[in-house]
Protein backbone atom coordinates (compact mmCIF):
# COMPACT_ATOMS: atom_id res chain seq x y z
CA UNK A 1 0.00 0.00 0.00
CA UNK A 2 1.13 3.41 -0.92
CA UNK A 3 1.05 6.65 1.21
CA UNK A 4 -0.20 9.41 -1.01
CA UNK A 5 0.60 12.66 -0.35
CA UNK A 6 -1.25 15.44 -2.00
CA UNK A 7 0.29 18.20 -4.25
CA UNK A 8 -0.78 20.51 -1.42
CA UNK A 9 0.89 18.76 1.43
CA UNK A 10 3.84 18.15 -0.55
CA UNK A 11 3.97 21.55 -1.10
CA UNK A 12 3.77 22.88 2.72
CA UNK A 13 6.77 20.53 3.40
CA UNK A 14 8.93 21.80 0.59
CA UNK A 15 11.72 23.67 2.53
CA UNK A 16 12.29 20.07 4.62
CA UNK A 17 11.84 18.02 1.48
CA UNK A 18 14.26 20.38 -0.93
CA UNK A 19 16.37 21.37 1.68
CA UNK A 20 16.24 19.70 4.77
CA UNK A 21 14.89 23.18 6.93
CA UNK A 22 14.40 22.05 10.43
CA UNK A 23 12.79 23.95 13.51
CA UNK A 24 14.90 24.37 16.98
CA UNK A 25 12.87 24.52 19.89
CA UNK A 26 13.73 27.87 21.65
CA UNK A 27 13.14 26.49 25.41
CA UNK A 28 15.21 23.06 25.10
CA UNK A 29 17.24 24.16 21.54
CA UNK A 30 16.91 20.66 20.12
CA UNK A 31 15.96 20.22 16.66
CA UNK A 32 12.70 19.23 15.78
CA UNK A 33 12.83 17.53 11.53
CA UNK A 34 10.50 16.93 10.47
CA UNK A 35 9.17 20.36 11.99
CA UNK A 36 6.40 20.27 14.63
CA UNK A 37 3.46 22.23 16.10
CA UNK A 38 5.00 21.68 19.92
CA UNK A 39 8.67 20.24 20.25
CA UNK A 40 8.58 16.68 20.21
CA UNK A 41 11.32 16.36 22.88
CA UNK A 42 10.21 18.89 25.69
CA UNK A 43 6.68 19.25 24.77
CA UNK A 44 6.64 22.64 26.69
CA UNK A 45 7.04 25.17 23.64
CA UNK A 46 6.06 26.21 20.10
CA UNK A 47 8.63 28.55 19.72
CA UNK A 48 11.16 27.74 16.75
CA UNK A 49 13.36 29.26 14.59
CA UNK A 50 14.27 27.81 10.98
CA UNK A 51 17.74 26.32 10.48
CA UNK A 52 18.69 24.56 7.55
CA UNK A 53 20.36 20.99 8.66
CA UNK A 54 24.04 20.43 7.17
CA UNK A 55 22.56 17.14 5.20
CA UNK A 56 25.41 15.34 7.26
CA UNK A 57 24.97 12.28 8.91
CA UNK A 58 25.76 8.19 9.03
CA UNK A 59 23.56 5.45 8.70
CA UNK A 60 22.08 4.45 11.88
CA UNK A 61 20.39 1.18 10.57
CA UNK A 62 18.92 -0.05 6.69
CA UNK A 63 17.30 -2.32 4.93
CA UNK A 64 16.90 -3.45 1.64
CA UNK A 65 13.35 -3.39 -0.37
CA UNK A 66 13.04 -5.96 -2.43
CA UNK A 67 10.82 -5.67 -6.20
CA UNK A 68 7.96 -6.82 -4.73
CA UNK A 69 7.66 -4.52 -1.52
CA UNK A 70 7.68 -1.72 -3.13
CA UNK A 71 5.20 1.00 -2.73
CA UNK A 72 2.96 1.64 -5.73
CA UNK A 73 4.74 5.05 -6.18
CA UNK A 74 8.30 3.31 -6.22
CA UNK A 75 7.23 0.40 -8.84
CA UNK A 76 9.21 2.69 -11.93
CA UNK A 77 12.35 2.60 -9.54
CA UNK A 78 11.25 -1.61 -8.18
CA UNK A 79 11.81 -2.12 -11.84
CA UNK A 80 14.50 -0.42 -12.70
CA UNK A 81 16.89 -1.64 -9.88
CA UNK A 82 15.37 -4.95 -8.63
CA UNK A 83 15.35 -4.05 -4.78
CA UNK A 84 16.91 -0.69 -3.21
CA UNK A 85 18.25 0.02 0.22
CA UNK A 86 16.48 2.54 2.61
CA UNK A 87 18.20 3.91 5.78
CA UNK A 88 17.43 5.92 8.74
CA UNK A 89 19.84 8.28 8.50
CA UNK A 90 21.59 10.02 12.16
CA UNK A 91 21.83 13.52 10.62
CA UNK A 92 24.36 15.74 12.61
CA UNK A 93 22.23 17.94 14.17
CA UNK A 94 20.45 15.17 16.40
CA UNK A 95 17.22 14.03 14.16
CA UNK A 96 16.67 10.62 12.81
CA UNK A 97 15.10 10.73 9.19
CA UNK A 98 14.19 7.73 6.76
CA UNK A 99 15.73 8.36 3.26
CA UNK A 100 17.11 5.89 0.28
CA UNK A 101 20.79 5.22 -0.52
CA UNK A 102 22.36 5.85 -3.76
CA UNK A 103 25.53 5.27 -5.14
CA UNK A 104 26.67 2.80 -2.97
CA UNK A 105 27.19 -1.29 -3.88
CA UNK A 106 25.05 -3.52 -1.68
CA UNK A 107 28.33 -4.82 0.28
CA UNK A 108 29.86 -0.97 1.44
CA UNK A 109 26.55 -0.05 3.29
CA UNK A 110 27.33 -0.94 6.98
CA UNK A 111 25.89 0.87 10.17
CA UNK A 112 28.10 3.50 10.89
CA UNK A 113 28.29 4.74 7.45
CA UNK A 114 29.26 8.35 6.85
CA UNK A 115 26.78 9.50 4.47
CA UNK A 116 25.36 13.06 2.81
CA UNK A 117 22.33 14.21 1.66
CA UNK A 118 21.42 14.71 -2.47
CA UNK A 119 18.73 16.32 -4.18
CA UNK A 120 17.14 13.27 -6.06
CA UNK A 121 13.47 12.95 -7.79
CA UNK A 122 11.84 10.63 -5.65
CA UNK A 123 8.89 9.78 -7.36
CA UNK A 124 6.04 10.81 -9.90
CA UNK A 125 2.25 11.52 -8.58
CA UNK A 126 -0.34 12.97 -10.33
CA UNK A 127 1.88 14.02 -13.18
CA UNK A 128 4.11 16.10 -11.11
CA UNK A 129 7.48 15.25 -10.37
CA UNK A 130 8.10 14.87 -6.27
CA UNK A 131 11.70 15.94 -5.54
CA UNK A 132 13.42 15.23 -2.71
CA UNK A 133 16.43 14.25 -0.30
CA UNK A 134 18.19 10.61 -0.83
CA UNK A 135 21.71 9.95 0.54
CA UNK A 136 24.92 9.02 -0.69
CA UNK A 137 28.52 7.93 0.63
CA UNK A 138 30.45 11.32 2.24
CA UNK A 139 32.49 12.68 -1.52
CA UNK A 140 35.65 14.17 0.02
CA UNK A 141 36.81 16.73 -0.59
CA UNK A 142 39.95 16.32 -3.67
CA UNK A 143 43.29 16.72 -2.34
CA UNK A 144 45.13 19.67 -3.28
CA UNK B 1 33.65 47.15 -12.38
CA UNK B 2 34.90 44.00 -13.48
CA UNK B 3 32.85 41.77 -14.91
CA UNK B 4 33.53 38.02 -14.48
CA UNK B 5 33.35 34.97 -12.80
CA UNK B 6 33.91 34.78 -9.27
CA UNK B 7 33.77 30.63 -8.36
CA UNK B 8 32.28 27.36 -10.07
CA UNK B 9 30.96 24.37 -9.39
CA UNK B 10 30.98 21.08 -11.05
CA UNK B 11 28.63 17.89 -11.22
CA UNK B 12 28.97 14.90 -13.18
CA UNK B 13 26.55 11.86 -12.56
CA UNK B 14 27.94 8.42 -10.87
CA UNK B 15 27.02 5.88 -13.71
CA UNK B 16 29.40 4.91 -16.82
CA UNK B 17 28.75 3.34 -19.99
CA UNK B 18 32.21 2.34 -21.99
CA UNK B 19 31.93 2.08 -25.65
CA UNK B 20 32.46 -1.81 -25.63
CA UNK B 21 28.75 -2.01 -24.43
CA UNK B 22 27.20 -0.85 -27.22
CA UNK B 23 30.04 -2.49 -29.77
CA UNK B 24 28.69 -5.69 -27.97
CA UNK B 25 24.87 -4.42 -28.24
CA UNK B 26 25.11 -3.03 -31.82
CA UNK B 27 28.33 -4.36 -33.42
CA UNK B 28 29.89 -0.48 -33.26
CA UNK B 29 29.62 2.90 -31.49
CA UNK B 30 28.51 5.22 -33.66
CA UNK B 31 30.14 7.93 -31.24
CA UNK B 32 33.94 8.74 -31.00
CA UNK B 33 33.73 8.22 -27.38
CA UNK B 34 35.53 5.57 -24.84
CA UNK B 35 33.15 5.94 -22.17
CA UNK B 36 30.01 8.44 -21.04
CA UNK B 37 28.37 9.67 -18.16
CA UNK B 38 24.89 8.22 -17.22
CA UNK B 39 22.33 9.92 -15.13
CA UNK B 40 20.72 7.91 -13.08
CA UNK B 41 16.54 6.94 -13.18
CA UNK B 42 16.02 9.34 -10.51
CA UNK B 43 18.23 12.73 -11.83
CA UNK B 44 17.53 15.10 -14.21
CA UNK B 45 18.95 18.59 -15.25
CA UNK B 46 17.19 19.99 -11.99
CA UNK B 47 19.04 17.64 -10.09
CA UNK B 48 22.01 17.81 -11.56
CA UNK B 49 22.07 21.69 -11.49
CA UNK B 50 21.20 21.07 -7.63
CA UNK B 51 24.14 19.57 -7.54
CA UNK B 52 26.40 22.09 -9.09
CA UNK B 53 25.14 25.21 -7.49
CA UNK B 54 25.64 22.92 -4.14
CA UNK B 55 29.39 22.33 -4.78
CA UNK B 56 29.34 26.81 -5.04
CA UNK B 57 27.01 27.43 -2.23
CA UNK B 58 28.06 24.57 0.22
CA UNK B 59 31.89 26.26 -0.09
CA UNK B 60 31.05 30.00 0.22
CA UNK B 61 27.23 29.78 2.11
CA UNK B 62 27.49 33.58 2.71
CA UNK B 63 27.47 33.75 -0.96
CA UNK B 64 23.89 32.62 -1.20
CA UNK B 65 22.24 35.91 -0.10
CA UNK B 66 23.64 38.44 -2.21
CA UNK B 67 22.39 36.48 -5.54
CA UNK B 68 19.95 38.95 -7.27
CA UNK B 69 19.61 36.69 -10.68
CA UNK B 70 19.35 33.04 -11.81
CA UNK B 71 20.30 32.19 -15.08
CA UNK B 72 19.21 28.53 -15.67
CA UNK B 73 19.44 26.08 -19.03
CA UNK B 74 19.36 22.74 -20.47
CA UNK B 75 17.92 21.30 -23.70
CA UNK B 76 16.11 18.67 -21.45
CA UNK B 77 14.43 20.41 -18.82
CA UNK B 78 11.76 18.03 -17.17
CA UNK B 79 8.52 20.68 -17.86
CA UNK B 80 8.66 22.45 -21.08
CA UNK B 81 6.09 24.29 -19.19
CA UNK B 82 6.26 25.33 -15.62
CA UNK B 83 9.33 27.28 -13.92
CA UNK B 84 12.68 25.34 -13.53
CA UNK B 85 14.29 28.25 -11.54
CA UNK B 86 11.64 27.95 -8.73
CA UNK B 87 12.65 24.58 -7.98
CA UNK B 88 16.27 25.54 -7.63
CA UNK B 89 15.00 28.74 -5.29
CA UNK B 90 13.61 26.29 -3.11
CA UNK B 91 16.87 23.72 -3.25
CA UNK B 92 19.14 26.07 -2.62
CA UNK B 93 17.88 28.32 -0.45
CA UNK B 94 17.87 31.35 -2.83
CA UNK B 95 16.39 34.90 -2.02
CA UNK B 96 12.43 34.77 -3.26
CA UNK B 97 12.61 37.99 -5.00
CA UNK B 98 15.59 36.95 -7.11
CA UNK B 99 14.97 37.56 -11.45
CA UNK B 100 15.20 34.56 -13.13
CA UNK B 101 16.09 33.69 -16.58
CA UNK B 102 15.25 30.00 -18.24
CA UNK B 103 17.17 29.45 -21.27
CA UNK B 104 16.73 25.90 -23.81
CA UNK B 105 16.03 24.52 -27.33
CA UNK B 106 19.71 24.61 -28.12
CA UNK B 107 23.04 23.59 -26.61
CA UNK B 108 24.10 27.16 -27.01
CA UNK B 109 21.27 27.65 -23.99
CA UNK B 110 24.25 27.41 -21.79
CA UNK B 111 26.34 30.03 -23.19
CA UNK B 112 22.84 32.39 -23.39
CA UNK B 113 22.03 31.83 -19.78
CA UNK B 114 25.41 33.45 -18.83
CA UNK B 115 25.84 36.27 -20.95
CA UNK B 116 21.90 37.00 -19.89
CA UNK B 117 23.30 37.06 -15.89
CA UNK B 118 26.25 39.06 -17.24
CA UNK B 119 23.83 41.95 -18.90
CA UNK B 120 21.68 41.69 -16.00
CA UNK B 121 25.07 42.55 -13.51
CA UNK B 122 26.11 45.26 -15.85
CA UNK B 123 22.59 47.07 -15.15
CA UNK B 124 22.61 46.59 -11.27
CA UNK B 125 24.48 49.78 -9.26
CA UNK B 126 24.03 48.18 -6.20
CA UNK B 127 27.35 46.83 -4.47
CA UNK B 128 28.08 43.03 -4.17
CA UNK B 129 25.67 41.50 -5.95
CA UNK B 130 26.18 38.74 -8.03
CA UNK B 131 24.59 36.28 -10.19
CA UNK B 132 24.12 32.16 -10.64
CA UNK B 133 24.13 30.12 -13.60
CA UNK B 134 23.24 26.37 -13.93
CA UNK B 135 23.35 24.78 -16.63
CA UNK B 136 22.85 20.85 -16.97
CA UNK B 137 21.71 18.54 -19.89
CA UNK B 138 20.73 14.78 -20.30
CA UNK B 139 19.54 14.81 -24.06
CA UNK B 140 17.83 11.50 -24.73
CA UNK B 141 17.29 9.84 -28.53
CA UNK B 142 15.54 6.35 -29.55
CA UNK B 143 17.97 3.35 -28.72
CA UNK B 144 17.92 2.62 -32.09
CA UNK B 145 19.40 5.84 -32.97
CA UNK B 146 23.47 6.10 -33.65
CA UNK B 147 22.35 9.34 -32.28
CA UNK B 148 21.75 7.91 -28.94
CA UNK B 149 25.25 6.81 -28.66
CA UNK B 150 27.51 9.92 -27.28
CA UNK B 151 25.09 11.32 -25.61
CA UNK B 152 26.12 11.45 -21.89
CA UNK B 153 24.65 14.40 -18.89
CA UNK B 154 26.48 16.62 -17.04
CA UNK B 155 26.14 19.56 -15.17
CA UNK B 156 28.05 23.16 -13.94
CA UNK B 157 27.41 26.10 -12.13
CA UNK B 158 29.09 29.60 -12.13
CA UNK B 159 28.84 32.49 -10.05
CA UNK B 160 29.20 35.73 -11.16
CA UNK B 161 30.78 39.14 -9.77
CA UNK B 162 31.30 42.68 -10.56
CA UNK B 163 34.07 42.93 -8.04
CA UNK B 164 37.74 40.76 -8.07
CA UNK B 165 36.96 37.36 -10.19
CA UNK B 166 39.00 34.65 -11.33
CA UNK B 167 38.26 35.18 -14.63
CA UNK B 168 37.33 38.84 -16.78
CA UNK B 169 34.74 38.34 -19.23
CA UNK B 170 36.00 40.47 -22.02
CA UNK B 171 33.55 40.33 -24.55
CA UNK B 172 31.01 37.97 -26.54
CA UNK B 173 30.19 37.50 -30.34
CA UNK B 174 27.27 35.65 -31.85
CA UNK B 175 26.66 34.71 -35.68
CA UNK B 176 23.01 33.52 -36.03
CA UNK B 177 21.24 32.30 -39.38
CA UNK B 178 18.29 30.18 -40.06
CA UNK B 179 19.67 26.28 -40.59
CA UNK B 180 17.50 23.51 -41.27
CA UNK B 181 18.14 20.11 -40.94
CA UNK B 182 20.62 19.67 -38.13
CA UNK B 183 19.50 18.02 -34.72
CA UNK B 184 16.18 18.81 -33.48
CA UNK B 185 12.99 18.06 -31.05
CA UNK B 186 9.93 18.26 -31.59
CA UNK B 187 7.51 19.68 -28.60
CA UNK B 188 5.80 16.60 -27.32
CA UNK B 189 8.92 14.63 -28.00
CA UNK B 190 11.60 13.04 -25.77
CA UNK B 191 14.10 12.26 -28.23
CA UNK B 192 16.50 14.39 -30.25
CA UNK B 193 16.80 13.53 -34.05
CA UNK B 194 18.87 14.89 -36.80
CA UNK B 195 18.53 13.75 -40.33
CA UNK B 196 21.90 12.20 -40.90
CA UNK B 197 23.36 14.93 -43.48
CA UNK B 198 26.93 15.13 -41.29
CA UNK B 199 28.50 17.23 -44.10
CA UNK B 200 26.11 19.14 -44.49
CA UNK B 201 25.56 20.60 -40.56
CA UNK B 202 29.33 20.42 -40.45
CA UNK B 203 29.59 23.37 -42.55
CA UNK B 204 26.66 25.39 -40.33
CA UNK B 205 28.75 24.59 -37.77
CA UNK B 206 32.22 25.10 -38.57
CA UNK B 207 31.09 28.44 -40.42
CA UNK B 208 28.88 30.30 -37.21
CA UNK B 209 31.70 29.48 -35.03
CA UNK B 210 34.30 30.81 -37.02
CA UNK B 211 31.88 34.10 -37.82
CA UNK B 212 31.59 34.63 -34.17
CA UNK B 213 35.46 34.02 -33.38
CA UNK B 214 36.53 35.73 -35.92
CA UNK B 215 34.62 39.27 -35.17
CA UNK B 216 35.15 38.46 -31.41
CA UNK B 217 39.19 38.48 -31.98
CA UNK B 218 38.64 41.82 -34.43
CA UNK B 219 36.57 43.34 -31.81
CA UNK B 220 38.97 42.98 -29.22
CA UNK B 221 42.10 43.30 -31.84
CA UNK B 222 43.69 39.87 -30.58
CA UNK B 223 44.53 37.01 -33.10
CA UNK B 224 44.75 33.15 -31.93
CA UNK B 225 48.36 33.61 -31.43
CA UNK B 226 47.38 35.75 -28.20
CA UNK B 227 45.52 33.02 -26.77
CA UNK B 228 46.24 30.00 -24.37
CA UNK B 229 43.18 27.86 -24.95
CA UNK B 230 40.08 27.45 -27.41
CA UNK B 231 36.99 25.74 -25.48
CA UNK B 232 34.39 24.38 -27.88
CA UNK B 233 31.09 22.53 -27.17
CA UNK B 234 31.77 18.89 -28.08
CA UNK B 235 28.63 17.00 -29.83
CA UNK B 236 31.01 14.57 -31.84
CA UNK B 237 34.61 14.06 -31.37
CA UNK B 238 35.69 15.98 -34.57
CA UNK B 239 34.56 19.06 -35.62
CA UNK B 240 36.12 20.88 -32.65
CA UNK B 241 39.84 19.81 -33.42
CA UNK B 242 38.71 21.11 -37.36
CA UNK B 243 37.17 24.09 -36.12
CA UNK B 244 40.49 24.78 -34.04
CA UNK B 245 42.62 24.09 -36.90
CA UNK B 246 40.58 26.20 -39.61
CA UNK B 247 40.59 29.16 -36.91
CA UNK B 248 44.60 28.82 -36.72
CA UNK B 249 44.71 27.49 -33.03
CA UNK B 250 47.29 24.73 -32.10
CA UNK B 251 46.54 21.49 -30.85
CA UNK B 252 47.99 22.26 -27.78
CA UNK B 253 45.57 25.10 -27.19
CA UNK B 254 42.17 22.56 -27.96
CA UNK B 255 43.28 19.21 -26.32
CA UNK B 256 43.38 20.25 -22.60
CA UNK B 257 39.55 21.39 -22.66
CA UNK B 258 38.28 18.16 -24.47
CA UNK B 259 36.17 16.01 -22.66
CA UNK B 260 34.01 14.73 -24.86
CA UNK B 261 35.45 10.92 -25.24
CA UNK B 262 35.34 10.56 -21.73
CA UNK B 263 31.60 11.86 -21.08
CA UNK B 264 30.13 12.07 -24.41
CA UNK B 265 28.01 15.15 -25.35
CA UNK B 266 26.83 16.91 -22.62
CA UNK B 267 25.04 19.26 -24.74
CA UNK B 268 24.37 22.40 -23.21
CA UNK B 269 26.27 21.77 -20.49
CA UNK B 270 29.56 20.58 -23.17
CA UNK B 271 31.32 24.61 -23.54
CA UNK B 272 31.15 25.21 -19.95
CA UNK B 273 32.07 22.10 -18.41
CA UNK B 274 35.08 22.34 -20.47
CA UNK B 275 35.28 25.94 -19.07
CA UNK B 276 35.46 25.08 -15.22
CA UNK B 277 37.87 21.98 -16.81
CA UNK B 278 40.26 24.15 -18.26
CA UNK B 279 39.60 27.13 -14.88
CA UNK B 280 40.85 23.81 -12.66
CA UNK B 281 44.43 24.32 -14.57
CA UNK B 282 44.28 27.57 -15.61
CA UNK B 283 47.32 30.26 -14.61
CA UNK B 284 46.94 34.21 -14.09
CA UNK B 285 46.84 36.23 -17.06
CA UNK B 286 45.77 33.53 -19.39
CA UNK B 287 43.35 34.09 -22.01
CA UNK B 288 40.62 31.88 -23.00
CA UNK B 289 38.40 31.67 -26.29
CA UNK B 290 35.20 29.75 -25.63
CA UNK B 291 32.70 29.13 -28.32
CA UNK B 292 29.27 27.68 -27.81
CA UNK B 293 27.35 25.91 -30.69
CA UNK B 294 23.34 25.28 -31.14
CA UNK B 295 21.54 23.80 -33.87
CA UNK B 296 19.09 25.89 -35.97
CA UNK B 297 21.80 27.39 -35.79
CA UNK B 298 23.68 29.51 -33.80
CA UNK B 299 27.45 29.73 -32.57
CA UNK B 300 28.34 32.25 -29.52
CA UNK B 301 31.91 33.14 -28.45
CA UNK B 302 33.56 34.53 -25.34
CA UNK B 303 36.59 36.01 -24.62
CA UNK B 304 37.91 35.29 -21.09
CA UNK B 305 40.99 36.42 -18.91
CA UNK B 306 42.03 34.48 -15.68
CA UNK B 307 43.27 36.29 -12.89
CA UNK B 308 45.54 36.15 -9.63
CA UNK B 309 42.36 35.49 -7.31
CA UNK B 310 42.66 32.10 -9.37
CA UNK B 311 44.31 30.43 -6.56
CA UNK B 312 41.82 31.59 -3.85
CA UNK B 313 39.05 30.09 -5.75
CA UNK B 314 39.36 26.43 -6.43
CA UNK B 315 36.49 24.30 -6.22
CA UNK B 316 35.71 21.53 -3.46
CA UNK B 317 35.83 19.28 -6.35
CA UNK B 318 37.73 19.62 -10.27
CA UNK B 319 36.30 17.72 -13.23
CA UNK B 320 38.91 15.52 -12.86
CA UNK B 321 37.83 14.44 -9.53
CA UNK B 322 34.45 13.38 -11.16
CA UNK B 323 35.50 11.72 -13.99
CA UNK B 324 37.61 9.62 -11.60
CA UNK B 325 34.43 9.02 -9.37
CA UNK B 326 32.58 6.68 -11.34
CA UNK B 327 30.69 2.82 -11.35
CA UNK B 328 29.72 1.53 -15.07
CA UNK B 329 26.93 -0.18 -16.16
CA UNK B 330 25.75 -2.86 -18.75
CA UNK B 331 24.01 -1.75 -22.11
CA UNK B 332 20.38 -3.24 -20.55
CA UNK B 333 20.64 -1.92 -17.25
CA UNK B 334 21.92 1.27 -19.34
CA UNK B 335 18.56 0.72 -20.90
CA UNK B 336 16.58 0.75 -17.72
CA UNK B 337 17.99 3.62 -16.27
CA UNK B 338 17.57 6.11 -19.41
CA UNK B 339 14.19 4.27 -19.25
CA UNK B 340 14.60 2.78 -22.54
CA UNK B 341 12.11 -0.41 -21.70
CA UNK B 342 10.62 0.76 -18.39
Amino acid sequence: MGAHISVPMYQRSLPQRYRLVGLKCQKCGKINFPPKGTCKYCRASTEFIEVPLSGKGYVYTYTIIAGGGAPPEFTDQALIQGSYPVAIIQLEEGPRIMAQLVEVEREEIKIGLPVEAVFRRIYEEEGVIRYGYKFRPVVPPCKP
Amino acid sequence: MTMGIQSYGVYLPYLRIKADEYVKAWGACAAGISEKTVPDFDEDSITMSVAAAREILDLTPQATKNIAFLAVASTSFPYVEKATSTTLIQALGLNDNIFTSEHTTSTAAGLEALLAAWRYLETQKEFGKTALITVADAPQARAWDTLEHGLGAGAVAFLLTKENPIAVMEGASSAAQESLGERYRRTGETAVHDLGVREYTSETFLELCRRAAQNLLKELGRSPGDYHYLIVGQHDARLPQTLGRKLGFEEEKIKPGLLYSSIGDTGAASALLSLAHILDQARPEEKILLLAYGSGAKAIALSLKVTAEIADHRPTHTVNYWLERKKYLDYTRYLKVRRQIV
